[in-house]
């Protein structure tokens, strides 16, 4: 059995020590990649935390919220020519300021100049029906939707096995008949769903949406596809009529803010979270729908 | 390894575009148009497409917006690659393209304002911009609209509008653009129709406008006029009245161009139609708009002769708005055509319709 002698000893102490320093500085060059890409991912967190929010200090100094929306949309927002508004959005508007308390004013704008107008400091916020939009989380924040605006299919109220248009079909080989708006976001859908999903549908568009009832009501459709608006107005009209199963399309509406407002946008988000589970939320969309 | 994969899929082709042999639009109303929005349409073959459709449908005209932002970078270097793209295209399809041009670049305006934002230290920038467009595109453009809608205040950079401003810009941009192009067509703005009070920080009433144009010197800047109809929900064959909003308003701007001698000029609707958004206050249900538009269509070839082109607002967005706006197009983002293109093609080439149970124009 061979012995080490003293020096090769020596050299073996420092190889393991080398390796022990180079593994402690790999561990500090890993420790360290791994700061900087989690401050990297978590880096709107940060730049929130460092980043004061001018138009919430302003909202909290003035004692006044200003919102955006283009008044000709209703039941959201309305304006009469006294310059009275009113609508979802406005109580909505009023409820943040309450919560808040600050005044609230509406700043009426046309729909095409709301984001401008905004990024102008016209006003602090969009409450406007406003729809998600991917395009532009680059230079705003976007609140959790408050309402979904996306198409849903109305039935009769007694067909309650129907959770899914396929339901319709049932047993019958024929095709599922389903009334629509001629030219309405429905039909477009109704169009869609036949042609790229392969769905057996015999689409009847109608010059306007009473006639399209009534063929759902007579039995001579077996569905009607229109946007969740429509169909909340239907249901307050026909109490033998439902919406049948999840929404067939998502269309969120949103608030908006300026990039640059992470406080205001949470605070926003904190007062919808509330409102959403007090059910103050569905009690705006009852009273408006 | 990962380099060479992401090299070949960077190298495979992209959807093939042919262009094949020109066409020609066959219609039965040459004034038949659309405004088209290709700007932001990022793939060839979506561009072709929309333009085919286009012809298609019947429609000789098309406006097009080209952003003097997105081609000019920086001072002096201009790209012309989309633009070349587009009218490529669109001249291959047998159109003819009346070009609005605005959008200021970073460069040529103040930190903190919109592309709106033009003042009178850049105005010979702007004209000089549309100068070369004017002398590249000769004979291939015959017509551009000098700016956008500047009667309103976020068209003009969230200032008050300025007839008076706006008149200098319009007279240097005619000389410059006549200068590099003697044959192009000067097209005064398209003003937005609105009743703005006197004073309103958002508008003015584009009848007073265009009145103040006159004033200042601006109607011996421009060849033509663009003209804004918007039918809101009126008929299109509603009586024009300064007090309202309709489609025949443009009456109102012709009479007026007339009382200061221009009655003979030509005017173009650059703008135009109807929405059918399901609760926007201005809007009509979708079988109205199919029977307004048309009819439009119908009332400016019979009625109005000084009228050369009616491009309704819009055929297609490259993506969906999710609001109103989307209730303007003629054909989806998918490119799937509303019943509204389908009736408009019907019209255009004398056929009978799909949707409609009568003949919303008489004709036949």
């Amino acid at each position: 059995m061979p012995t080490a002698s003293p020096t090769s000893t020596w050299r073996a102490i420092r190889r393991a020590s080398g390796e022990r320093k180079i593994a402690r500085w790999l561990a500090l060059a890993l420790a360290a990649l791994l700061l900087v890409l989690v401050l990297l991912w978590q880096g709107e967190y940060w730049a929130d935390l460092w980043q004061r929010d001018v138009a919430w200090e302003r909202i909290q100094r003035d004692g006044l919220l200003r919102v955006g929306m283009d008044a000709s949309y209703p039941p959201f927002e309305v304006v009469t020519d006294d310059g009275e508004f009113f609508g979802l959005d406005v109580d909505l508007a009023r409820a943040l300021g309450e919560r808040w308390g600050v005044e609230v004013v509406m700043v009426n704008v046309h729909f095409d100049g709301l984001y401008d107008a905004l990024r102008t400091n016209k006003f602090d916020l969009i409450i406007s029906a406003l729809p998600y939009d991917r395009t532009m989380t680059r230079d705003l924040r976007y609140s959790q939707s408050y309402f979904d605006a996306g198409q849903v299919l109305l039935m009769s109220a007694d067909r309650a096995d129907v959770e899914d248009i396929r339901d319709l079909r049932g047993e019958s080989d024929a095709p599922i008949s389903i009334a629509v708006e001629l030219g309405a976001e429905g039909h477009h859908l109704a169009r869609k769903l036949y042609r790229d999903q392969g769905l057996p549908l015999e689409v009847l568009p109608q010059r306007e949406m009473d006639e399209a009832v009534a063929l759902l009501r007579s039995g001579e459709a077996d569905g009607l596809i229109c946007d969740r608006v429509t169909a909340y107005e239907l249901l307050r009209e026909h109490g033998d009529l439902r919406i049948a199963g999840p929404p067939l399309t998502s269309e969120p509406l949103v608030i908006a803010a300026l990039i640059d407002a992470p406080t205001l946008m949470e605070q926003v988000n904190a007062a919808l979270n509330e409102w959403r589970a007090d059910g103050t939320l569905e009690a705006l969309r009852a009273r408006w729908f | 390894m990962l380099i060479a994969v992401l090299a070949t899929l960077n190298a495979l082709p992209r959807r093939l575009v042919i262009m094949g042999p020109p066409h020609t639009v066959r219609t039965g109303n040459p004034k038949l148009g659309v405004h088209t929005r290709l700007t932001d349409e990022v793939e060839e073959w979506k561009i072709q497409e929309s333009l085919a459709m286009v012809r298609e449908m019947g429609a000789p005209w098309i406006v097009e917006y080209f952003p003097w932002g997105y081609y000019e970078p920086t001072k002096g270097n201009i790209d012309w690659s989309r633009p070349d793209l587009i009218i490529r295209h669109a001249r291959h399809q047998g159109l003819r393209v009346i070009a609005r041009i605005d959008f200021v670049p970073e460069w040529a305006r103040p930190p903190e304002t919109t592309f709106r934002y033009l003042d009178r230290e850049h105005f010979a920038d702007y004209a000089e911009f549309v100068a070369a467009f004017a002398a590249r595109y000769r004979g291939e453009v015959e017509h551009i609209v000098v700016w956008n809608e500047p009667n309103l205040a976020f068209e003009w950079g969230y200032r008050l509008p300025d007839p008076e401003a706006y008149a200098e810009l319009l007279c240097l941009t005619y000389r410059m653009a006549k200068e590099a192009n003697s044959e192009v067509q000067i097209l005064a703005a398209g003003m937005a129709p609105t009743l703005a009070p006197p004073g309103s920080e958002w508008g003015m009433d584009d009848l007073i406008f265009l009145e103040r144009l006159y004033e200042a010197g601006g109607g011996a800047c421009f060849d033509g006029m663009a003209i804004h109809a918007y039918g809101l929900t009126f008929p299109p064959e509603e009586p024009p009245d300064p007090q309202e909003i309709n489609f025949r308003r443009a009456e109102l701007v012709h009479e007026l161009m007339a009382r200061y001698g221009d009655g003979d000029k030509p005017c173009y609707i650059t703008e135009g139609g109807w929405n059918d958004h399901p609760r926007w206050t201005k809007a009509v249900r979708p079988y109205q708009r199919i029977e307004y538009t048309i009819r439009a269509y119908e009332w400016a070839q019979r009625e109005w002769d000084w009228c050369e082109a009616v491009a309704m607002w819009a055929f297609r967005y490259p993506w969906p708005h999710k609001s109103y706006q989307d209730h303007f197009t003629f054909v989806t983002p998918e490119f799937i055509p509303k019943p509204i293109y389908v009736e408009v093609r019907h019209y255009a080439h004398g056929e009978p319709y799909e949707y409609l149970e009568s003949d919303p124009t008489g004709l036949w």
